[in-house]
């Protein structure tokens, strides 16, 4: 926990969880609405 | 689903809350104050990640609509099995993406205190500059919200 914070208290640490929490959101939001839009057309 | 009630819920569940935050920005490039710093303005409105608000509020109203539909599955045993499994899946990507949120809105608090810290007084709010990695995130994360929240209302009416 106490590393956790001593990252997240430099700057750059911060755009490397940012940076990869973005893009592994996009990537999964195209994932999953993939997945949802081929369910929707084979119902 | 009819067309007419589908853009009344578009509009409703995802323009109104990503637009309406800023769509009163733009007038006040009228004024002199602000007259050509309209661009600036709308940057100022996002670069801490204030849309990840708007982005949980989406999460949270997807996550109503495909819980509800869980209890409401008929058919085969086959499809109410398949069924099952889009609207969990739905549902799992819903309640990763706030949480995500969540943890995002933290780390663009700090980057905001931080920021007004080390700025010498009197010059925090002077430009724009390039747009933070936390506001162009937000971004991409309101359009994969969106589209991920509308494709669940579809699903599930």
């Amino acid at each position: 926990m106490e590393s956790i914070f001593e990252y997240i208290s430099h700057p750059a640490g911060r755009q490397k969880i940012i940076r990869a929490l973005g893009l592994f959101s996009v990537v999964g939001a195209s994932i999953v609405s993939a997945i949802l839009l081929i369910a929707l057309y084979l119902r | 689903m009819e067309i007419s009630r589908f853009v009344g819920w578009l509009i409703l569940n995802v323009g109104v809350p990503l637009l309406a935050p800023i769509a009163l920005l733009p007038l006040l490039g009228v004024g002199r104050m602000f007259k050509g710093r309209v661009h600036e303005l709308i940057v100022r409105s996002l670069r801490e990640g204030q849309l990840f608000w708007t982005v949980i509020a989406m999460c949270a109203a997807a996550l109503y609509e495909a819980a509800v539909h869980l209890g409401e599955l008929t058919g085969t045993p086959a499809e109410i099995s398949l069924g099952r499994t889009i609207v969990w899946t739905a549902i799992a990507w819903h309640v990763a993406i706030i949480i995500i949120s969540a943890v995002l809105v933290l780390l663009g608090t700090i980057d905001a205190a931080d920021d007004d810290a080390r700025a010498p007084s009197g010059t925090a709010d002077e430009g724009v500059g390039k747009p933070p990695d936390i506001m162009v995130v937000s971004i991409c994360m309101s359009i994969a919200t969106a589209v991920s929240f509308t494709i669940t209302h579809v699903w599930v009416s």
